[in-house]
């Protein structure tokens, strides 16, 4: 019982993570490097 | 250090399964997508705090997880939505896909509480070890072996209460092919 539910929650979670990224999440990660770069106007010496 | 692998590149490739991670939470796919949102931003600021070359997705559905309970259980309960309909679902699915027996699974795992669907998918589905899940939720590693073991005997219960509701649903030959395996 415990690997019949174990592959059933593989496959229901699976197909959420088969799923096609909306586009709001690439937008996203692209307006947090824009902030990131408008940051980093002044950036602090890369050490090294 | 320059070979060390930039945890801001790689959030991408951890999306899915935190979208995925935020739907079982949730049990609402567009509040799902809007935690998956909090939690990005929130990781996005705290990139400082990981430690390179440990386990990203477990420090990202910590980050998850702990923006849920602080945030979204409250909110849910003030938007419960009164006729149940999204209840059962764990995402939206296509109409062809509609192999009743997983609806039932889906309907059974959605009346499991937080915890226990939380550590079935980072235990069963997602594969985290008891010591990984342990870390991600913040408790002991006992009590993820308890709280598993409950969950997964608290799911087959609901399951068997909806197998004796649909009897004509769940014969052998059903079961074989909704688990694509030959019929015992």
């Amino acid at each position: 019982m415990d690997h019949e539910i174990d592959e059933n929650l593989r496959r229901v979670y699976s197909d959420v993570v088969a799923a096609p990224l909306p586009e709001r999440f690439t937008e996203l990660l692209d307006k947090l490097r824009e902030q990131e770069r408008e940051g980093c106007e002044n950036p602090v010496e890369d050490k090294q | 250090m320059t070979s060390t692998p930039d945890p801001k590149k790689e959030l991408i490739e951890h999306l899915p399964a935190m979208r995925a991670f935020a739907v079982s939470l949730t049990r609402n796919p567009s509040s799902a997508d809007d935690l998956v949102q909090d939690a990005v931003v929130k990781a996005w600021a705290n990139f400082d705090k990981f430690e390179p070359g440990t386990n990203l997705r477990a420090w990202l559905f910590t980050i998850l997880r702990n923006t849920y309970y602080s945030l979204y259980r409250k909110r849910r309960r003030e938007v419960e939505d009164p006729d149940g309909a999204m209840a059962g679902r764990l995402s939206e699915k296509p109409a062809h896909d509609g192999h009743l027996a997983m609806t039932d699974f889906r309907e059974a795992f959605a009346k499991l509480t937080d915890e226990q669907r939380e550590v079935l998918i980072l235990v069963g589905a997602e594969g985290f070890s008891y010591e990984e899940a342990a870390e991600t939720c913040g408790v002991a590693v006992g009590t993820i072996k308890s709280r598993t073991n409950r969950a997964r005997k608290r799911l087959a219960e609901l399951m068997n209460l909806n197998d004796e509701d649909e009897l004509e649903m769940t014969d052998r030959a059903t079961m074989a092919v909704v688990n694509g395996k030959p019929a015992a």
